[in-house]
């Protein structure tokens, strides 16, 4: 069970504010239809405080979030990687050119995967997306076919 | 071509924990007007597998 011990080490970069270990790496900055990320000096727990503030919107569409990597109780997760992670490296243009200095990457699950490719396309995502790209739905959809819609994703 | 983009000329942006707060704010009326685009949101990132879960039963299978 190897890739089980390397993954719960990882953190996923697009995660969800209830999930334990959650914190802020980012800032989503840009505009409506062309969001880039902000990437903080150092990454931050989310607080309810901090939630709080994002309020009326989700934070996910306010914060890039970091937090453990779910492993098999993520639809985009299978034989040890991260599809999610190698469709947008796969689909979706690079926005940025060179890698942003991020406080996650060291033990990002998207970076130890795909390496820089990842890092340049991660500043387009925005984990709760109004108006995303046809590239970044395909991206976005798990092989398992699951709605990507906001009420499909049920926290623990 | 995601492996053949047009060349990107903008470095990625990187704010300190001291301007967090006024930046949230911007970051806030930013998904604000994202709200207003006609397309249904959709989530890049986690989604939860029900059946990956401890203590679920899976599909077909008895506990």
């Amino acid at each position: 069970m190897a890739n089980t011990k390397i993954n719960a080490a990882l953190l996923c970069p697009s995660a969800q504010p209830e999930m334990a270990g959650a914190a802020v790496f980012g800032l989503v900055q840009g505009t409506g239809t062309s969001p880039r990320v902000a990437y903080l000096d150092r990454a931050v727990p989310l607080t309810p405080e901090l939630i709080a503030i994002a309020t009326p919107v989700k934070p996910t569409e306010v914060f890039r979030i970091g937090a453990p990597c779910a492993g098999s109780c993520c639809q985009h997760f299978g034989q040890g990687r991260c599809g999610l992670a190698g469709r947008i490296v796969q689909l979706a243009p690079a926005v940025v050119m060179n890698a942003p200095p991020c406080a996650l990457r060291p033990n990002c699950m998207w970076w130890r995967q795909e390496g820089v490719n990842a890092c340049l396309r991660c500043p387009q995502i925005v984990t709760h997306m109004h108006g995303a790209s046809a590239e970044l739905v395909e991206a976005a959809t798990p092989l398992t076919g699951a709605k990507l819609t906001d009420d499909s994703n049920h926290p623990l | 071509m995601a492996n053949d983009p047009k060349a990107p000329t903008t470095p990625a942006a990187q704010i300190t924990f001291e301007q967090f707060t006024e930046t949230t704010l911007r970051a806030v009326l930013r998904a604000v007007e994202a709200q207003k685009l006609p397309h249904r949101p959709i989530i890049i990132g986690i989604i939860w597998n029900p059946e990956g879960m401890p203590g679920i039963p899976q599909a077909g299978k008895k506990e």
